[in-house]
């Protein structure tokens, strides 16, 4: 299962270790359900906000600035905290300082709000993936 | 060259007396450079300074133009007509205006900027820098909650010398000491009138004291008025004085001296007896509260506002006459005073801007990675997770709620009401905590029904039985398990359970009844005992166990049977870490309410970084929580629905202790998790069930909170089915009573008979099939 999973997963592997998830593909919130689309209407104000957040810590991640990136994700994931897009940049920050273990953790939390959102879902498992190494 | 014994023999009487002066001077210097030593210790101390959570504001944020308004007062912005310099705001409409003040966070630094924001139905719809430049996010300056000082100075509110209102010390300086520019220490005129005095009158009546007098006394010396004392205050007060500058002394003094009593707490410095009596930070004041706390400092017990508000009236008005006499305030602005009333609280007010429990858990968490000396003395920055509006939710929800329990309690068959005069107080006491489940943040503790009074910190001490609390997680064991869904038909009958000593244990139902068969679903929310214990043994006790240490329990239970109905203690805050993983969909964080901490120039030293660790399968805690929807739905919490807003989706477990001892209730929405813990400190019955008690608490904090419901994410390898609450059959939406749940994809349920026929089936299926495509 896993080998067989493996090729499906290298691009996306690519994908995530340059920028995770293109930014302008950022939904505000993840919905599967009526009652959860009108919610994510309702908070997709907070879009603007949220991207000046993720490119502020991608920012300082490139730069090398862990503590910087976490700062800024988490002030993120306080005002969004069902948006799998931002557990999957704190993972892929996790997993750029080398903590490995507390990325697969994160990851699999990206996995558990990603709901029916594919994109986030396979980003993060691409992520666990690599998390778990070889 | 004449030795010491040659002067001595030479001239004995002014020998001696040189030896005396000597005596004298080095007394003296003795004193005075103990004296320095002392001040200097405590004067370069800086204490932690703590803060609240920003607000974040954006487009989108649900806020209307009146809350960011109140908002902004509390951080001590002033409204103005012109917003023309940092700290003031405007309001026109749906508009406000707010120039924002530099603050230092603990990642950068915030510019001062001038914003305007708009709003539209109830959120802000644009926020524009000046200029016309749209801002995605401001992150507003939080608020000061307080310092934390060593031990003996625990309480205090610091001013810094750059927040002393000049009006505060030209007013002391005209109402205490008017020499205070010119004299060194001490003011040898006043002592010679209070001597006059004294020695008229026969005993020490005026002390003539100046403020680095009264400033010496209440730093070293206790209140007695001895003479040798007042020699003592005399040597120390020149001795300051020949070190410092008078700034220093009048800071020194603004935060030291005594002015006011709570029981075992002293009110010391002026910014703390703004808050005890005003409920205001001093920089807040108006003229006739400045000028009260004045009037206090010639005794603060005599003239304690509270209790003898004449008092304290003649002498703030006396006050207010002699700072017009003396030009210090305008006569029209001292007249306007004199004709208010004094204006203090009462006490024990909720909303204060001292949380003693919350500072009581960031004192434990600073304690954990910094030295007693190095909190209270190198002025360390604490960013905390506390949100204030959501803090005096909580307060005030408290303290209502047990007012209204109270009252409740009063004895229905004494209508005249006869019994009720000697009644002790009520020693109903209890206990909130609220975390937002994702980052673990602790938002909220209240620790006591004195909210504004250090004691006591139930939230995080007070370790109790925690009852049905617990069978959430015997649940969640027996899905982990497999082979049961919370459809799954189990059997609510008489239970007899062999101990290890040999005694039989027979478990009871609350109503005393068994009901047969009944579904896994409708055992848990209506919280049957007898169902759950055999549910439990089933999966088994040790099953139980470790689930609560996977969940982070600290010292787990042996595997008694009797676990399994919550005989086992934990503190509120203990019962909050384990429902805010249950909140966070089987991922444990650890509850935290420092943030971050930076030294005195902004230099970051920790950080608490957000870390997550699943601890259970998070299909099984979804199938658990539909559960405890449930609970509110039809079970043990449906009492909450009439307060909470009709459309918001909670998930929450009753817990009650034998006797009645204890009153709990622990739920969540999607964004808050709040437990909330009753009971009496002496461990007699409380005579309340957890419905009766704490949800009558719980409930309208969770309304009061700005939260949205609680909606499990999409999940693959689960699908939503129908069922009959009663006997778990697969039923359809609205055939009697059918109440939808989580199952495993592919679980085939029976059907119940008259709801469900095959053809049903087939249509749900194809229906499933056009939603997956959909997708």
């Amino acid at each position: 299962m896993q080998r067989r999973l493996l090729p499906l997963l290298l691009p996306l592997v690519g994908l995530t270790a340059c920028a995770s998830v293109p930014l302008n593909e950022m939904p505000g919130e993840v919905a599967d359900t009526p009652a959860e689309v009108a919610e994510s209407k309702a908070q997709s104000g907070s879009a603007e906000a949220i991207r000046e957040l993720v490119e502020s810590s991608r920012t300082s991640r490139t730069a090398g600035d862990y503590p910087q990136a976490l700062a800024s994700i988490e002030r993120a994931i306080r005002i969004e905290p069902r948006n799998p897009y931002l557990w999957i940049e704190l993972a892929e920050t996790h997993l750029s300082r080398g903590n490995a273990q507390q990325a697969a953790a994160t990851a699999r939390k990206a996995m558990s709000v990603a709901g029916a959102d594919r994109v986030a879902k396979m980003a993060a498992e691409g992520l666990l993936e690599r998390a778990m190494g070889p | 060259m004449q030795t010491l014994t040659q002067t001595f023999k030479r001239a004995p009487k002014r020998s001696i007396a040189a030896l005396i002066l000597l005596a004298l001077l080095t007394h003296m210097l003795v004193v005075g450079t103990g004296v320095i030593r002392q001040f200097e210790d405590r004067r370069w101390d800086i204490p932690a300074g703590v803060y609240a959570a920003p607000l974040e504001l954006y487009a989108g944020l649900r806020l209307d133009a009146s809350g960011l308004a109140a908002a902004l007062d509390q951080l001590g912005f002033q409204e103005a007509s012109n917003v023309e310099r940092p700290g003031q705001y405007r309001v026109a409409g749906d508009q406000v205006t707010l120039w924002t003040r530099a603050f230092q966070f603990w990642d950068r630094l915030e510019e001062a900027a001038r914003y305007t924001i708009t709003f539209d139905d109830g959120r802000i719809r644009a926020l524009e820098a000046d200029g016309g430049r749209s801002t995605a996010l401001l992150r507003l300056e939080p608020m000061r909650l307080g310092s934390i000082f060593a031990t003996h100075h625990e309480d205090r509110l610091l001013v810094e010398p750059d927040a002393i209102p000049s009006m505060l010390v030209d007013a002391l300086k005209a109402v205490e000491d008017r020499k205070f520019d010119r004299h060194l220490g001490i003011d040898l005129t006043a002592i010679l009138r209070a001597a006059w005095v004294n020695l008229r009158s026969g005993e020490i009546r005026q002390g003539g004291s100046t403020l680095t007098q009264q400033l010496v006394k209440s730093y070293f010396l206790d209140g007695r008025k001895t003479f040798r004392r007042k020699y003592q205050e005399a040597i120390m007060a020149v001795a300051l004085e020949l070190r410092y500058d008078k700034q220093a002394l009048l800071h020194a003094y603004v935060n030291e001296i005594y002015l006011g009593q709570q029981g075992t707490r002293a009110i010391h410095g002026f910014g703390l007896a703004a808050e005890f009596y005003f409920g205001k930070y001093l920089s807040q004041l108006e003229l006739h509260e400045t000028a009260l706390l004045i009037a206090l400092v010639k005794g603060p017990s005599y003239y304690d506002p509270r209790r003898h508000p004449e008092r304290a009236l003649a002498r703030r008005n006396l006050v207010l006459q002699m700072l017009a006499d003396l030009d210090i305030v305008d006569a029209e602005a001292a007249t306007e005073s004199i004709n208010r009333e004094l204006g203090v609280t009462a006490r024990s007010r909720v909303g204060s801007r001292y949380q003693p429990a919350y500072m009581d858990l960031v004192r434990r968490e600073l304690a954990t990675q910094y030295s007693d000396e190095s909190i209270a003395t190198i002025g360390l920055r604490v960013f905390t997770n506390l949100e204030p509006d959501v803090q005096r939710l909580a307060e005030q929800q408290l303290v209502d709620g047990l007012g209204r329990l109270d009252s409740e309690d009063e004895p229905a068959d004494d209508p005249e009401g006869l019994g009720s005069q000697d009644e002790p107080a009520s020693d109903l006491e209890g206990a909130v905590i609220i975390t937002q489940p994702a980052t673990g943040a602790v938002l909220a503790m209240v620790g006591s029904r004195d909210v504004a009074t250090a004691g006591f910190n139930r939230a995080l001490d007070a370790k109790r039985p925690v009852g049905s609390l617990m069978k959430p997680f015997v649940y969640l064991a027996a899905l982990e398990a497999g082979g049961h869904t919370l459809a799954t038909s189990i059997e609510d009958e008489a239970i007899d359970v062999e101990l290890e000593n040999g005694d039989i244990w027979s478990p009871e139902n609350f109503s005393l009844e068994s009901h047969g068969d009944v579904s896994l679903l409708q055992a848990l929310a209506a919280s049957y005992n007898q169902a759950t214990v055999g549910l439990g043994l089933a999966t088994g006790v040790e099953a139980l166990v470790e689930t609560l240490a996977d969940f982070g329990v600290k010292n787990p239970p042996p595997a008694y049977p009797s676990l399994l109905l919550g005989a086992f203690e934990l503190a509120p805050f203990d019962v909050a870490s384990l429902y805010n993983t249950l909140a966070n969909d089987g991922f444990r964080t650890p509850l935290v309410a420092v943030r971050s901490v930076v030294d005195t120039t902004g230099q970051p030293l920790t950080r608490t970084a957000l870390e997550v660790e699943q601890v259970a399968d998070p299909d099984a805690v979804h199938q658990l929580n539909r559960g405890l929807v449930e609970v509110m739905q039809q079970g043990t919490g449906r009492s909450a629905q009439a307060v909470l807003p009709e459309k918001l989706v909670v998930a929450g477990k009753t817990g009650t202790s034998d006797e009645y001892r204890d009153s709990w209730f622990a739920g969540f929405s999607g964004d808050h998790v709040a437990v909330v813990w009753i009971g009496r400190d002496d461990f007699e019955t409380a005579g309340l069930t957890g419905a009766a008690g704490a949800l009558s608490v719980w409930a309208p904090i969770m309304a009061g909170l700005s939260t949205t419901g609680y909606q499990p994410a999409y999940s693959e390898d689960l699908e939503a089915v129908w069922i009959d609450y009663d006997t778990g059959l697969r039923s359809r939406r609205g055939c009697g009573n059918a109440v939808q749940i989580l199952v495993p994809a592919g679980t085939r349920l029976k059907r119940q008979p008259g709801c469900v026929n095959v053809f049903d089936d087939i249509g749900d299926r194809v229906r499933n099939v056009f939603e997956a495509l959909n997708e």
